[in-house]
């Protein structure tokens, strides 16, 4: 056994060139499955945790019934949600209420049916304010009640920029008619189609005043610390609501969003299978070259008096270290190229771009590195090599010694 | 992902409607009816179904015109909203006027209905709308009428062929006819028939509107009968959803004025955008 792995070690490092080339491909091919592995799981949970972050939040505080009918007549009675409690829950950032209704928008003739939304300006920001996403203008302002924050394609449609007045009507939460005049401070640009032209922010105070919605909310809105603890915030805040109002997380606010979650998971699954398969067939190829490179010394070994079991051992022996020793690289240079893709989210255009957009998703992927990408890589392919290197060892073990050495090569 | 809401939005929409330079939520209040003849009971068949109609038409609209001052109760199980208004609804001019004068909130709010089309003026964004004829149907202001209940195009005589389904005795002592309404052919209607029950005095005591199936949608009931002007006139009447529980409009009659003298100004733009 000794003998063995000194030989092994010994072929391995007699041809470094090959040596290399071999564990490079290995190496390579890990690499490219934890990269496409990080892109996939990052387009996946970033655009996942954004568009949830910034529509529903992770669960939604409703009044029974405002699920189905969508109407301001279902509003919840904020005095009936203990927030102080549900804001103390562990793993709770934060508990949000907003005032959602649809109205129409108008501006010097033109009109466009939108969702009016009032948010607390301050603490949105970095969710459903979108604050970030701000393209011209300025962000809302609490204490400026006629300020709006449209989206891009919004603007566009109604040819509005900051400084425009515009025009609200709908209904109001006793269905009378709610109306409000508004000046644009600001527009905002998500990349998200949906949100750009269809959604504009107003103060939450202002909202209130129009709709009549004091006291009351459309939806309460939990945005958790971390999607693991999702179900465990979940229980504990169901525990603290009355009979009439209930929780109900992103999923069924916007199962569109699950669908599509789905059927990425979907293609990014078939995706890594071929992936991974070209990988390994790409390894196997450089081994039995190397392999068939070397029947001559086979033979020469066995015309001394080796038998086949000592060839095949040999060789499996080789395959095995080269799948370790090529581990590590792979790995170094899969966290390399995920750390490029983190940092440098492609950017999809043209109908890829749109049909991203007309989903609620930015335009971009970006990665995400896991831990478990790494190991369950790793592992997958150091099971994938141990199981071919029976390939090229039991080609060696097989080599014909007097056809091998007839030949002068 | 706003998909769910922006469906919403969609039937919203419908519910809006847009229409000329603008679109709303809401339109005219009042009137319903044609002329009239006053009128002599006769029993059950023989009787003259045109007239009939044509007298509880005029009850309920004047031979010329109508003013009114009301309050409106719309009761829903969250709430109950009140509003208070003026209505002018003149017949001969086939216009009408209502201006809300209560709560402050929509105070200043008016319908104008002229010329067949029908507007709505919003004070606090000073803004006219037009409502289409596609929003009949919908709400007027959250009430359990309809912009066509309320500023209905539609004629008792001239849309409906009624015939006389039953007598029967109604409280007071007074004799009532059931009539049964059907709408005639292509008209222009929300309601394909319909059960008018008044008395023989043309007073209407209860109309219960039905969809095509036959299920009654809504019924409206008349009560409270006052003597104006020499005729009887019901002071208070109740629109019932009956497919909804617990959600019904009331309307109370405060002040009602027939066939009086009725400026054309009352039915212009400038009227209508004046505001409180």
């Amino acid at each position: 056994m000794k003998t063995t792995i000194k030989l092994a070690i010994r072929n391995l490092l007699r041809n470094r060139r090959r040596t290399i080339i071999t564990s490079l491909t290995f190496a390579v091919g890990m690499a490219i499955i934890i990269v496409t592995n990080t892109i996939m799981k990052g387009s996946h949970e970033s655009n996942i945790e954004r568009a949830v972050r910034r529509s529903s939040g992770h669960y939604e505080i409703l009044y029974r019934g405002f699920l189905d009918k969508q109407t301001l007549y279902y509003s919840l009675e904020t005095s009936h949600v203990n927030g102080e409690a549900i804001r103390a829950i562990p793993g709770v950032e934060a508990l949000l209420y907003r005032i959602s209704a649809p109205v129409l928008a108008e501006s010097e003739g033109r009109t466009r049916l939108i969702i009016l939304r009032g948010i607390d300006p301050e603490k949105e920001a970095d969710y459903g304010g979108l604050k970030a996403n701000l393209k011209s203008g300025s962000y809302l302002d609490s204490g400026d009640l006629h300020g709006a924050y449209v989206g891009s394609g919004m603007a566009e449609a109604l040819h509005l920029k900051p400084g425009d007045p515009m025009f609200v009507i709908g209904e109001a939460r006793d269905m009378s008619v709610a109306a409000g005049a508004y000046t644009v401070r600001g527009i905002f640009e998500t990349g998200s189609a949906d949100l750009d032209r269809n959604l504009m922010l107003v103060p939450y105070e202002s909202a209130k005043e129009v709709f009549v919605m004091e006291g009351f909310a459309t939806e309460g809105v939990v945005m958790i610390k971390s999607y693991d603890e999702m179900d465990r915030v979940g229980d504990t805040i169901r525990k603290l609501l009355g009979p009439d109002e209930e929780l109900v997380p992103w999923k069924k606010i916007i199962p569109e969003l699950v669908q599509l979650v789905a059927l990425d998971a979907a293609f990014g699954e078939i995706m890594i299978i071929i992936l991974a398969m070209i990988a390994v067939f790409g390894v196997i190829n450089t081994l039995i070259t190397s392999i068939l490179e070397r029947r001559r010394e086979f033979a020469m070994i066995m015309a001394l008096g080796a038998p086949r079991k000592t060839i095949f051992q040999i060789v499996i022996t080789e395959s095995i270290l080269l799948t370790f020793v090529s581990i590590l690289p792979g790995v170094l240079l899969g966290i390399i190229g995920s750390v490029y893709f983190i940092y440098n989210p492609i950017v999809l255009t043209g109908e890829a771009a749109r049909s991203m957009q007309s989903w609620g998703f930015e335009p971009f992927i970006y990665g995400r590195l896991s831990f478990k990408n790494l190991w369950a890589t790793s592992l997958s392919f150091l099971v994938l090599g141990l199981v071919f290197s029976l390939w090229p060892a039991l080609l060696a073990a097989r080599t014909k010694i007097m056809k091998r050495l007839q030949r002068t090569e | 992902m706003e998909v769910k809401k922006m469906r919403l939005i969609e039937s919203g929409i419908k519910a809006v409607g847009i229409s000329g330079r603008f679109a709303a939520t809401g339109l005219l209040l009042l009137s319903l009816i044609v002329p009239v003849t006053p009128a002599i009971g006769l029993p059950g068949a023989a009787r003259d179904v045109t007239r009939d109609m044509n007298g509880i038409e005029d009850v309920m609209r004047g031979r010329l015109n109508v003013y009114y001052e009301i309050t409106m109760t719309v009761h829903r199980k969250r709430w109950d909203r009140v509003m208070s208004m003026r209505a002018w609804d003149s017949r001969r001019q086939n216009a009408s006027f209502i201006k809300i004068t209560e709560p402050a909130r929509d105070a200043g709010t008016a319908f104008l209905k002229k010329d067949n089309i029908f507007r709505q003026y919003i004070p606090r964004i000073k803004r006219t709308i037009r409502i289409s004829p596609s929003m009949m149907l919908q709400s007027w202001m959250g009430s359990d009428f309809s912009n066509d209940d309320l500023a209905r195009e539609s004629s008792l005589t001239k849309d409906y062929d009624a015939k006389v389904k039953s007598t029967k005795a109604c409280e007071g002592g007074a004799t009532c006819i059931v009539y049964a309404l059907t709408a005639k052919p292509d008209a222009p209607v929300v309601w394909p028939s319909m059960e008018i029950v008044a008395t023989e005095r043309y007073v209407p005591v209860r109309f219960t509107y039905y969809n095509s199936e036959g299920t009654a949608l809504k019924e409206m009931r008349f009560s409270d009968v006052k003597t104006i002007q020499g005729r009887a006139f019901p002071h208070l009447w109740v629109m019932k959803n009956l497919t909804q529980d617990d959600q019904q409009t009331e309307i109370r009659f405060h002040r009602v004025a027939f066939d009086s003298e009725m400026s054309a100004a009352i039915f212009t733009d400038r009227n209508l955008t004046r505001g409180k």
